[in-house]
This record gives structure tokens, C-alpha cells and sequence, in this order.
């Protein structure tokens, strides 16, 4: 290989290093526009390996309000290979959403109706654990028209569409869009993303699905 | 020749991409997030005289329909239909009359984001309205909504209960209540007129809301229909979700990992693009 025709080479392989590099500060989301926030959010104790505690206080009732009717077990979005059972969510000791005890398995938030009924039902996962990537690592990579699919107790399965994929910063989340009443059924799947600060990924990626037409 | 074109090509093809790894710092900072911008709206005809009709939906100012419900007739009601926030014109026309054809009625709706509404054909035929509901689609937490449409010209004077709740009492046509708070759970509601009672059962889930709609029935008593209007979370979370350990994170602007990564990572493009350019005024 002549000399010219190597340096090209080792500059075209340098640049693509560049561009990887800053594709992968993208999957980070919002990485650039994080600015330093100070944490407003109330956490009754220190940074624990599982963030805050998963117990509920106030035992949050299924929101179907009938006992027996069917609750969701399994969830699978395809578009980005997750496929994992669901734990039941409720409400910390501080009103916020109780987060799963593992990183392996996402849930369900029992405040929200099933999967399927009118209503925005509430999933969330974590994004990723303290050694690597976590169930909802791709979350944001979701696209309008995937398909999410939730497996209910009665064996069935109930499709969404994905609609729109967004991040937040926590300390203005969307509480009326992501949990107020709607009149159909829809999903919100949430995590975290952004930028990683002093122990917390200051935003919140959450993805907003509709059922399935017929 | 040729091979001093190509070897200018290859050396322009990385000096551009060179120049892309700096794109990112060009483009302006704070991108606002959106939240869903949909509204709902749904069509009724609780005009008890009235023929039926052909309903059409335009985006204000455009004369091709959105939506078209042919053959409309009393006592139905249409699924919410998801639009984009905005004005629209509802019309409505004799059923099977031309696109067209003048309007028997029509209204404009301003449809907000996350708002959900009922366009109701109500009244009597000779003194018919087209009436803008704004529907709740939820209630708060533990709770239920139900109003009531009195929509029956042989029964217009309703008194309507919900377990030991009055929902609507001595209610003349072609009113509309408010929303009553209801404890959620199931429950029988009773219709009475001056001369019957019909009863049902309903199934109130947490946090929704719901329109009864009373209308002529047979043999003298009314019926109703149990309209679904919202549903949402039966407690709200307070913030955010707290889903993340960091272990799969980027180092973050603003802390001296962060910073020196992403200069490495722009020294880099700087010195690719120069040496690019270098190359190439010397090829």
C-alpha cells in the first residue's frame, strides 16, 4: 500500500472512530443539553444499591377493583430483543413510583389499570444495573410503529403501538401527560436516561404506546 | 490523473467526516420535549325525533372530511376518535344526502391536548342543538364520574341512582349534568320516570368516568347506555422514576471524566480535519 494511500486510511479509520464515539454519547440521549440540576427529588435514605425502597406502605388496590380479573405477567418489544416477566410496582414511603427489586425484570404499577383497559398503564424498568446494561438498556432506541406486547394472567396477549419516544429531565416531569386519565387504552413505559450525576440519571425516557387496532 | 482524483476523493470523504464529529456542537443545546398533543372526540345523535344523519369532521378550513359517520341514528355514539390539537367543523347532514348539501347543523370544536369531548346532536327535532360536551376522563383516586344525558322524549323527567348516590334528580330533557363523585366499585343504578323504573348493574373502575345516557326505550320505560368516558392511574405518582445504577452510563458533562472524554473526542476531529486539509494541498 502506498504511504498516501495508507494515511488516508488512517485518517478516514480515526474520523469513523470520532463519529462511533459520538453516536454512542447519543444513546445517553440528551447527553449534550444536560446541564448540572440540582436533585430536588426527596430521598428518606442515602443512595442504596437498589435506589429507594420497592416496599409499598399504603397497599395500592388494583385498579380493575375486582379481585380475579386478569393482571399482566410478561412483557416483549421485539424492535429491541426484551422480553422479561413483570413484578408488581406501588408507591414509596414519598408518593413516588416504587422501582423493581431487580434489574432483570420489569413492572407493572398496580395505581394504573391492566394493559388493555381504558386508561395509561404504567411500566417501568431500569435502564441499566451498577455492572452493565439493565431489561430497558434500549428503551430509548424505541420508534414510532413498534409493537410492544403484554402477556396477561388469562394467557392472552394484549398489543400496543408505540407513538412517540421522549426524555425528561426529572426535575420537570411530565406527571399530567405520562399518568392522566385518557380515553383509551395506552401504555407508558418508562426508565431513566440522560446524563449520570452524583449517584442518579437526571432524566426519564418514556415510551407512549396505544393499543393495537383490531 | 486518475489516481490523484481518488486519492483527493478519499482525503475530501474523511476531512467531511472529520467535520461531522463537530456537528454535534453546532446544532443549538436545549431541544424542548414534547408531551402527546392528541385530544379525543366522539359524535352522538340524542335527538330522539330526528332522522338519522351522516356526521363529517373537518380540520377548520378544509373542506375534505376527516371523518365520516354515514347513517348516524338516534341513540348512537361513536368511538372517541384521536385528532391532533386544533379547531375543527362538525356537519351534519340528512343521511345519504350529497357532501355538499347544506348542513341540517354543524359547530366548530377547539380540541386541546389530553382534552376529550362529545359533539351531541340534542333536543328535539324542531328545536335541535349540536352541543360541545367537555368530557372528564378521569377522577380522583378511589373514585368514579358519572353524569347523565337525558336524551328520552317519552320519559323526560328522570331521577337517577347509583348505588345510595343521586346522580341526577327530577332531570328534564334534554339536560346534561355534571359529574357526580362516585365511590368506584359495582353498583345498581335505577331510572325512574313519573311511571316506571328500569335497573342495571355497572362495574365503576378506580379513577374513571362515565356518561349515562337515558333514552326512549320500549313499552313506555326508558333505557340507558353506559358510556365509558376516561380512565386513569387511581394514585398519581409524585416525580420521577428513580430506574438507573449508573453502571452503563456516560460520563456526564460538568465532572472531569466527562470533560476530558469529550475532549479527547473533539481533539481528535480537529486533528483529523487538519491533517485532511494538510493532505489534501499537498496532493
Amino acid at each position: 500500500m502506498r504511504r498516501s494511500d495508507r494515511f488516508s486510511l488512517v485518517v478516514l479509520v480515526l474520523a469513523g472512530l470520532g463519529m462511533a464515539g459520538l453516536s454512542g454519547f447519543g444513546l445517553a440521549g440528551d447527553l449534550r443539553t444536560a446541564k448540572p440540576v440540582t436533585r430536588t427529588q426527596s430521598s428518606s435514605n442515602a443512595f442504596s444499591p437498589y435506589g429507594q425502597p420497592a416496599s409499598t406502605v399504603a397497599p395500592v388496590p388494583l385498579a380493575s377493583g375486582e379481585v380475579g380479573e386478569p393482571y399482566p405477567v410478561s412483557l416483549s418489544i421485539p424492535a429491541i430483543g426484551v422480553q422479561t416477566t413483570l413484578m408488581t410496582l406501588g408507591l414509596t414511603s414519598t408518593g413516588a413510583l416504587a422501582v423493581p427489586t431487580n434489574t432483570t425484570q420489569a413492572g407493572w404499577f398496580t395505581g394504573s389499570p391492566v394493559p388493555g383497559n381504558p386508561g395509561p398503564s404504567i411500566l417501568a424498568g431500569h435502564v441499566d444495573s451498577t455492572a452493565g446494561p439493565a431489561v430497558f438498556y434500549k428503551l430509548s432506541d424505541l420508534k414510532p410503529g413498534d409493537t410492544i406486547a403484554v402477556v396477561l394472567s388469562d394467557q392472552s396477549t394484549v398489543r400496543f403501538v408505540v407513538t412517540m419516544v421522549e426524555s425528561y429531565a426529572k426535575t420537570a416531569f411530565p406527571t399530567t401527560s405520562v399518568y392522566g386519565p385518557v380515553p383509551d387504552a395506552e401504555l407508558r413505559v418508562i426508565t431513566c436516561g440522560g446524563a449520570f450525576s452524583a449517584g442518579h440519571y437526571l432524566n426519564n425516557v418514556v415510551v407512549y404506546a396505544t393499543l393495537e387496532s383490531a | 490523473m486518475l489516481t490523484r482524483i481518488t486519492r483527493i476523493a478519499r482525503v475530501a470523504a474523511s476531512a467531511v467526516l472529520a467535520c461531522l464529529a463537530l456537528l454535534p456542537l453546532a446544532t443549538p443545546s436545549a431541544q424542548a420535549a414534547t408531551v402527546p398533543q392528541t385530544g379525543w372526540v366522539r359524535l352522538a345523535h340524542l335527538s330522539p325525533n330526528t332522522p338519522a344523519v351522516d356526521v363529517y369532521l373537518y380540520p377548520f378550513g378544509n373542506t375534505t372530511a376527516q371523518l365520516v359517520l354515514k347513517h348516524v341514528a338516534y341513540g348512537t355514539v361513536s368511538p372517541y376518535e384521536p385528532l391532533d390539537a386544533g379547531l375543527y367543523l362538525v356537519a351534519m347532514r340528512a343521511a345519504g344526502a350529497g357532501a355538499s348539501t347544506a348542513p341540517v347543523i354543524s359547530t366548530n370544536v377547539t380540541v386541546a391536548a389530553g382534552q376529550a369531548y362529545t359533539v351531541a346532536g340534542l333536543g328535539p327535532y324542531s328545536a335541535l342543538t349540536l352541543k360541545v360536551l367537555n368530557d372528564e376522563l378521569g377522577a380522583p383516586s378511589g373514585r368514579a364520574g358519572i353524569r347523565v344525558i337525558e336524551a328520552s322524549l317519552q320519559a323526560p323527567d328522570v331521577t337517577v341512582t347509583e348505588g345510595t348516590e343521586n346522580i341526577a334528580t327530577n332531570l328534564r330533557f334534554p339536560g346534561v349534568t355534571s359529574y357526580a363523585s362516585v365511590a368506584a366499585g359495582s353498583a345498581e343504578v335505577r331510572i325512574a320516570t313519573q311511571t316506571a323504573a328500569v335497573t342495571g348493574q355497572v362495574t365503576l373502575a378506580p379513577g374513571s368516568t362515565h356518561t349515562f345516557a337515558v333514552l326512549d326505550g320500549t313499552g313506555g320505560a326508558p333505557k340507558w347506555l353506559d358510556l365509558g368516558d376516561g380512565a386513569g392511574d387511581s394514585s398519581v405518582p409524585v416525580g420521577g422514576v428513580d430506574t438507573g445504577f449508573g453502571g452503563a452510563a456516560i460520563p456526564a458533562r460538568g465532572t472531569v471524566a466527562g470533560e476530558a472524554a469529550w475532549g479527547a473526542l473533539l481533539l481528535a476531529g480537529v486533528v483529523t480535519a487538519l491533517l485532511a486539509a494538510r493532505r489534501l494541498r499537498r496532493g
